[in-house]
């Protein structure tokens, strides 16, 4: 167990498990139709990132990342298949992750929320198909940024 | 009039050890916003002194460059023999309040706790000498910041330490009702 993660209880351990899922989840099902190859490619290459971004905690997100089709099959089948509504339950998961990051340390917290980020980004840019590479379309924009999610620590 | 002194190089370390600080982080890829302030805890309590140092983004950074290079040079040209006096004030008491009393759990990282004391300390204190430059100079900096003064000491937006903000806008009204009568201050 990383050791920014231990004071977390049970419920807010699996959250921050779940999040880079949710986050998939919420940008690949932005668009309506969920597509599993736009999925694992952008959480293929968001985990590479993580891995030179933060040696620390690459066993981390790999072990998020292991068997990730079934993951999120599983999850899948607890969302509402109705877009909009999927789309709002999601978010609201999402945002109950402020108070969680809050609490853990910035040196795991930080790179977290970055991690999240870019899972985003590399789903949001892999949805673009052959003629439209990296461009990120209009459904995806919206949630791109991750806006229900602050960056942990507080800017003065 | 002899002036005690015009010019103190504290502004500029402080603005360098800031991007050197920043430099550090984007090199190196390591997130130093554990140092800031984590209220009421012991591993915030290095934050008071090297919060100020500490940026998230370049934005942020770029945000609180200006503003410090600006007040505080301000600050010691105009007011050189209480300048130490308010800049330790504005740095050290504000960020001691945001450890006692913030009420959020979370680490507050930045300078502007220090750039909202100073345009509190300089605003206030140019209103309460009326002599002339202060004055002038008064009225200037609350042109400049004043705006986004009001607007950063309210909590709005919940990314944003309005209570650094809060704190060192206290801090600078204290100091300068209390130095308000020094019969020397330049």
């Amino acid at each position: 167990m990383i050791k920014e993660l231990v004071d977390l209880s049970k419920d807010e351990l699996e959250l921050v498990v779940k999040g880079p899922l949710l986050v998939g989840l919420l940008i690949a099902g932005a668009d309506g139709n969920i597509d599993q190859r736009e999925m694992r490619q952008g959480l293929e290459l968001a985990q590479n990132q993580w891995a030179k971004a933060s040696r620390e905690y690459a066993a981390f997100y790999r072990a998020i990342a292991e068997d990730l089709e079934e993951k999120f099959n599983i999850l899948l089948q607890q969302y509402p298949r109705d877009t909009r509504k999927r789309q709002k339950v999601v978010v609201s998961e999402l945002e109950k992750l402020n108070p969680v990051l809050k609490k853990i340390d910035p040196r795991f917290a930080r790179p977290y929320h970055k991690c999240l980020l870019s899972v985003s980004r590399k789903i949001a840019e892999s949805s673009g198909g052959f003629l439209a590479k990296n461009k990120v379309g209009p459904e995806e924009a919206a949630w791109v940024n991750l806006p229900m999610i602050s960056e942990p620590g507080l800017h003065a | 009039m002899h002036r005690h002194s015009g010019y103190s190089p504290l502004p500029f370390q402080l603005v360098f050890l800031m991007w050197a600080v920043f430099y550090i982080q984007v090199k190196f890829s390591v997130d130093l916003a554990f140092l800031g302030i984590k209220p009421r805890t012991p591993e915030g309590l290095p934050g008071i002194l090297f919060a100020p140092m500490i940026h998230g983004s370049l934005q942020h950074i770029l945000g609180n460059t200006a503003p410090v290079l600006f007040l505080g040079s301000a600050l010691y040209f105009f007011y050189g023999r209480i300048g130490n006096t308010v800049f330790f004030r504005c740095y050290l008491i504000t960020n001691l309040l945001v450890w006692l009393l913030s009420p959020r759990a979370s680490y507050h990282i930045g300078a502007s706790g220090l750039v909202y004391g100073l345009s509190a300390f300089m605003i206030l204190f140019g209103l309460l000498r009326k002599e002339l430059v202060p004055l002038i100079l008064s009225i200037f900096i609350f042109l400049l910041y004043g705006g986004v003064f009001f607007y950063g000491v309210l909590p709005i937006d919940p990314r944003v330490s309005w209570e650094s903000h809060l704190f060192g806008a206290l801090v600078g009204v204290v100091s300068a009702i209390s130095l308000r009568k020094k019969k020397r201050v330049m």
